[in-house]
């Protein structure tokens, strides 16, 4: 399609409210650390995107967020800065370090990951599927995934999904040819009957 | 023995500690979740609650749906305050197309108007049900009476009462009906008593003081590291709002207060969400006095579809009107993160565009996501009732912990 | 029992089992054109219409359905109990 931009993270729109990060997975650790030390205690989002067509495939995209720890004011907190930091992850190798032990709420957020993109995180405490059933197969939001699942034969309707009170061949509204007939006369000989009257 | 439990069942016991699956199925844990609870007679000593009985495959569907087709599915994640969800996302898009400083004021005010009527609505909700939980009937007829007036108004305006589709990337849908302002002013005369009625059978009632005061305590340390937002993170001290933080839609031109509580349980949070409702009011009748005339959607036929009445006059209408429908609007490649203050917290969009008429990413930052998990570090050491407490004041939504 | 909404994957047998766990005799209102059909969600995590895995008597359309249209249903409903609809054992396939 014309317009289809393979990377669209190294294009930055006009407005943006965040300081923005690419970042490899060896120093990704390392990075989110001195983050952390610097002032960033909030771990706002960490999400996956996948670009079948770049090279490395997956990106996890981390939200950050500097956030004091003590009450605070709103004119104490201001606009804090946001930080979001993008790390590419190849397909040879769709695994990276956890940072649960960083900030607590990765814990769902990187099983969602594995469970919707297959990366795994190491060092995780309990990484398992979260959205789609135990033995699912498959990353669903993969983009070779298909959008409907994978192709299963449609079962058979139940056999008491049937209405078996009513005659064979009658539709289930009892709307037949012969009753609509039937109301088109009656219809009919009232409007007759009451002809003199208008 | 199933793989998954089905019910509410014993899975183990152990000496003296039992694992028990609180099954999705049960009329406290508001909506589909499932908390494994390991329990010594009533005391949780570990709680893991399991999500995905609601998994949608949101952000699946959106990939494949033009971009304002996708806004229907995104509307239907929260399914409380749903233009919450429809305003993120038109923000998001709006950064995307660049076009954020040229949507009309008028446009803007209804948004505010109808994002706050959202946020009372969805709290009407949270109120009833938490009221239920715990055994307070009467107060859930007295949120939802409130709530049935606000969704009249929304119906109003946006054609239907949940999920009317009404903020619309560029603007919104329509303009607002003859007699709206009077039905607004309605409902602003009538929510002063309503709000006094609400407080009158809770807020010093000694049950439920009983019940939520101490319960499902979060130090500020705690909300920070498990990454609580909204309500829940303001009752801890820490007040941080997106409205006020990153103004969005002209929320800097209204005056309101923030509250905040510094105690951090389930009755600081249940008060904090009262007082949001009233500050929102104090914003919705802020937005109706401002209220300015003009035009509810950009003028830009490469985004927005020319008004019907143009199409049987003008050719150019009638083509422009023809590519936005079938072909969708085009938005050029980037990546963008915008947030919002919806009622549970901060909902944030990461939204991925490669230059096609489909979002190539629409990724969600759930606030009902890490406001519920922060469940598996304030249960342990509560009995069962309490957990029932603390899920009602956490207030998760399943539609946007699974989408 | 009224489905209302949608039915996820992990969710599906969990409504067979109540369905199952339901004493006779027993209606099934599917609520909602997501319970119904699958609705706008046609994809792989939505259960393409609860009717696959339990009967059901009354389907209500809308996204959402009008608060009028579940009370209609119920009406539905209340008809047929009274003459002699599906629902028990009796009037099973």
């Amino acid at each position: 399609m014309d317009g289809s931009a393979i990377d669209p993270t190294v294009l930055r729109p006009p407005i943006e409210d965040a300081a923005i990060e690419r970042i490899a997975p060896a120093e990704l650790r390392t990075r989110l650390q001195a983050l952390r030390e610097d002032g960033y205690m909030m771990l706002l989002d960490l999400g996956a995107v996948d670009y079948p067509q770049r090279v490395p495939r997956f990106d996890v995209v981390y939200h950050l967020l500097k956030m004091p720890v003590a009450a605070a004011t709103p004119d104490q907190i201001g606009t804090p800065q946001r930080y979001r930091l993008l790390c590419g992850v190849p397909i040879e190798n769709l695994s990276l370090p956890t940072i649960t032990d960083l900030w607590r709420n990765a814990d769902w957020a990187e099983r969602e990951v594995f469970d919707l993109f297959g990366i795994t995180f190491e060092g995780h405490p309990d990484l398992r599927r979260i959205q789609m059933p135990t033995h699912w197969e498959g990353h669903p939001l993969r983009k070779d995934y298909p959008l409907r699942g994978p192709a299963k034969e449609r079962s058979p309707r139940p056999p008491f999904a049937n209405k078996s009170n009513l005659v064979a061949g009658t539709p289930p509204s009892g709307r037949t040819a012969e009753a609509l007939q039937q109301q088109v006369a009656l219809r009919q000989a009232q409007d007759r009957k009451e002809e003199p009257k208008a | 023995m199933p793989l998954e439990p089905q019910g509410s069942q014993v899975l183990a016991q152990d000496g003296n500690a039992m694992v028990l699956s609180m099954g999705p199925q049960h009329p406290s844990t508001h909506g589909v979740l499932q908390i494994m609870l390991e329990i010594e007679g009533e005391s949780v000593v570990k709680a893991e609650p399991e999500i995905g009985y609601l998994h949608t495959g949101i952000e699946k569907s959106a990939e494949n749906l033009f971009w304002t087709q996708a806004q229907t599915v995104i509307e239907r994640m929260d399914y409380l305050a749903p233009e919450s969800n429809s305003l993120c996302y038109a923000l998001a898009v709006e950064k995307l197309l660049g076009i954020t400083d040229r949507i009309p004021e008028r446009a803007q005010q209804i948004r505010v108007i109808v994002a706050e009527l959202t946020r009372i609505a969805s709290h009407c909700v949270w109120l009833g049900t938490h009221g239920i939980d715990l055994g307070a009937l009467s107060i859930f007829f007295y949120c939802f009476d409130l709530r049935e007036n606000i969704l009249d108004v929304q119906e109003a305006a946006g054609g239907a009462r949940m999920h009317p589709n009404y903020v619309r990337i560029g603007g919104l849908q329509a303009d607002l009906p003859d007699g709206h302002v009077e039905r607004l002013d309605a409902l602003l005369k009538k929510f002063p008593t309503r709000m006094r009625e609400l407080r009158a059978i809770l807020q010093k009632n000694p049950i439920w003081q009983d019940r939520t005061i101490d319960v499902g305590t979060v130090t500020p340390e705690q909300a920070v590291a498990w990454g609580l937002t909204g309500p829940a993170l303001r009752a801890s001290g820490i007040a941080y709002d997106v409205r006020k933080a990153f103004p969005y839609s002209g929320y800097e031109n209204y005056k309101f207060d923030v509250p905040t509580r510094t105690e951090g349980d389930a009755y600081a949070r249940f008060v904090v969400r009262l007082d949001e409702m009233e500050q929102s009011m104090r914003i919705v009748q802020q937005a109706r006095d401002a209220m300015k005339a003009g035009p509810i959607m950009i003028d830009d036929a490469k985004i927005a579809p020319p008004p019907k009445e143009a199409i049987a006059l003008s050719m150019e209408a009638l083509i422009h009107h023809f590519k936005v429908v079938s072909e969708g609007i085009r938005v050029p490649p980037g990546d963008v993160y915008q947030a919002i203050e919806s009622p549970r917290g901060e909902l944030g969009y990461y939204v991925v565009s490669d230059g096609n008429n489909k979002p190539f990413r629409v990724r969600t930052r759930p606030p009902s996501l890490y406001n519920l998990q922060a469940l598996k570090g304030i249960a342990p050491g509560n009995l069962i009732a309490d957990l029932v407490v603390m899920i009602g004041s956490l207030d998760p939504v399943f539609g946007e912990v699974d989408r | 029992m009224i489905v209302s909404g949608r039915v996820a994957q992990k969710m599906g047998p969990i409504v067979k089992r109540l369905y199952d766990q339901m004493a006779d005799p027993k209606w099934v209102i599917s609520m909602g054109a997501c319970a119904s059909s699958g609705g706008i969600f046609d994809n792989y995590a939505i259960i393409q219409g609860v009717d696959t895995i339990i009967p059901v008597d009354v389907y209500v359309p809308g996204c959402p359905p009008t608060p009028d249209g579940l009370l209609h249903a119920v009406n539905l409903i209340q008809k047929q109990i009274r003459e002699g609809g599906r629902g028990g054992i009796l009037a099973r396939a």
